[in-house]
């Protein structure tokens, strides 16, 4: 576990009396994908909150290379190279999405306090929209606003303002969420190419997309977590198939590769 | 995200401003101070624009930044000596931008109409302490008798206690401070309030600190509002407890939803139109006994304008110009 960039170490979360996270223990590697799955209301979207900074645990610690962040707010997290997406589309609608991409690659600026000089001069900025726009295939609809762009693209935008921010650790709620099957099938081609040097936690509800991609796989139930460990070991759990997985697991196993 | 106005709407833009360059030929004093009037309420109206239109920021206290500054003025005049703006104006302005940045710090935390709240009670804070304190003669307000000047050694620039030179260092400020404003709108940090104004949270997630960004631009529009209360304390030479008041802070506001929030110009266009209309509305030969019941005419005015065109006049501007698109 020493070369895990994301570190996640006895995690609790209560909102009043529930408990929404409970001691969940978590970690993630350059080049790996780490998919949480679970039921509806199992605490994922909680704990991806708790990453990302905008919760703070109740209990438990968050390191990222070896740094204690589970108390910094999220722009601070956000600025250290943990970027996430969500599950409910999250972007600027009125602006393009060149736009949308710019912003996200000035935040990687060392300040925006500059008051005079045209923000469009900044090179660095121009190079990580361009390389973002590019990755997502969203180069087409660079100057169309985002809320004029289809539900898939947008899904896309997302993710390239994730790219423009050039984090290390990108925390993906649910990407696929809403996707036709063309436009899945393209974003789960986009993660895995992202995967090779970026370390991902994946929240998806779509385990053929979940088997494919996924390295180590942790399952939640109720807040806390049932079984982790490669696809292979997962599929073969006889407590996974009882609590969640049922017939989706018997589908996927006559399924052909 | 704010573009250039189009070469059509700058073309409409210049010919108002030398319309209004005009005035002072004509030598009429009434038209001349109330056409400067105009133009100081434009350049408040312009700052506010900033909070409202490109930040989300609606302040109901914005005032307090605008009579702040023309009571320190009032606190630095002599009664012999007319007090130099190379001193005078740092002063009054770095004073009104240490009161914005203390409000602010307080108040950008809200959201909403909590922050609406909140900034409606600082204002009305600051215009107790003036309305119930001796400090500068209480509810009836208080005089500068002789207007600030300024001097470089022994020769005079400009001189505020005439009625042109007061004209046209306003209407040059309203031009000068509307162009300054589309370079900051344009510049990283213009795009990082419109991102705010948008979607704060995902700005956050992005990694901006907004809260920071948020506090430097509410301290930017308190400043320029004291830039204008330290104007138009010098067109009367008075100042009251008014000038701070939640009634000039409304008034600020209908400027800016008139002339259309977040198109910079705009405000400034509902500052020169609320005027011109009250004005109309006021007198007799035009209106006849409508006049003494002015402000049902008023009334009736900005509804029409709220309801019929989308975002004010200089929204309607901007839609007869042709919407510019494309640029990044």
């Amino acid at each position: 576990m020493s070369t895990a960039i994301l570190q996640a170490a006895h995690l609790s979360k209560n909102f009043g009396g529930l408990r929404a996270v409970h001691d969940v223990n978590l970690a993630c590697e350059k080049g790996q994908i780490h998919a949480v799955i679970g039921p509806n209301g199992a605490g994922k979207t909680t704990l991806i909150n708790l990453l990302s900074g905008d919760l703070v645990p109740s209990t438990g610690v968050i390191t990222y290379h070896d740094q204690d962040i589970t108390e910094l707010p999220a722009h601070r997290v956000s600025r250290l190279g943990i970027g996430r997406s969500y599950q409910r589309t999250n972007i600027f609608p009125e602006f393009t999405c060149w736009q949308n991409c710019w912003l996200a690659g000035q935040s990687r600026e060392s300040t925006s306090l500059r008051f005079f000089k045209p923000a469009n001069a900044a090179r660095a900025v121009r190079a990580r929209t361009e390389d973002a726009l590019r990755t997502a295939g969203l180069e087409a609809q660079a100057d169309v606003p985002a809320n004029e762009v289809s539900y898939g693209e947008q899904r896309q935008l997302e993710i390239a303002m994730l790219l423009a921010m050039e984090p290390e650790v990108l925390l993906l709620d649910e990407p696929l969420a809403g996707m036709g099957i063309e436009e899945s099938a393209h974003v789960i081609e986009l993660i895995s190419r992202i995967a090779v040097d970026h370390a991902i936690v994946l929240i998806e509800h779509d385990m053929d997309a979940v088997f494919a991609v996924a390295d180590i796989l942790t399952v939640m139930v109720d807040g806390v977590i049932l079984e982790s460990g490669s696809p292979e070991d997962i599929r073969g759990s006889a407590r996974v198939r009882e609590a969640y997985l049922g017939d989706e697991i018997e589908n996927l196993k006559g399924a052909p590769e | 995200m704010v573009n250039l106005p189009s070469k059509s709407v700058i073309a409409v833009l210049i010919v108002i401003v030398a319309a209004l360059a005009l005035v002072p030929l004509g030598g009429d004093k009434y038209w001349i101070k109330l056409v400067t009037r105009m133009i100081v309420l434009g350049i408040f109206a312009m700052s506010l624009d900033l909070l409202v239109g490109y930040t989300g920021l609606v302040s109901f206290g914005h005032a307090a930044f605008f009579g702040l500054a023309g009571y320190l003025l009032h606190l630095i005049s002599g009664d012999e000596a007319a007090v130099n703006m190379l001193w005078a104006l740092p002063v009054c302005l770095g004073g009104t931008a240490v009161a914005a940045a203390v409000i602010g710090a307080l108040s950008v935390r809200t959201k909403g109409i909590y922050f609406i709240m909140v900034t409606l009670a600082f204002a009305q804070m600051l215009f107790y302490f003036f309305h119930d304190s001796d400090l500068a003669g209480g509810s009836d307000g208080a005089y500068i008798y002789i207007k600030p000047i300024l001097a470089l050694g022994e020769s005079v620039l400009i001189d505020l206690d005439s009625r042109y030179t007061l004209f046209y260092t306003a209407l040059i400020s309203l031009v000068a401070i509307y162009m300054v404003l589309v370079v900051v709108l344009r510049s990283p940090f213009g795009k990082v309030i419109q991102g705010i104004k948008v979607n704060e949270h995902r700005m956050q997630a992005l990694g901006f600190n907004t809260y920071f960004y948020k506090l430097a631009s509410f301290t930017i529009a308190g400043t320029l509002a004291g830039y204008a209360g330290f104007l138009f304390a010098s067109i009367d030479g008075f100042v009251s407890p008014q000038l701070l008041g939640w009634h000039e802070s409304g008034v600020a506001l209908v400027m800016v939803i008139l002339g259309g929030m977040g198109t910079l110009f705009g405000p400034a266009i509902g500052a020169i139109a609320l005027l011109g209309v009250e004005e109309i509305f006021r007198d007799k030969a035009l209106v006849g006994f409508m006049a003494s019941h002015w402000q049902i005419l008023m009334g009736g005015f900005v509804i029409a304008v709220v309801l019929f065109m989308n975002n004010g006049l200089g929204g309607l501007l901007l839609r007869l110009a042709g919407r510019r698109r494309g640029e990044r």
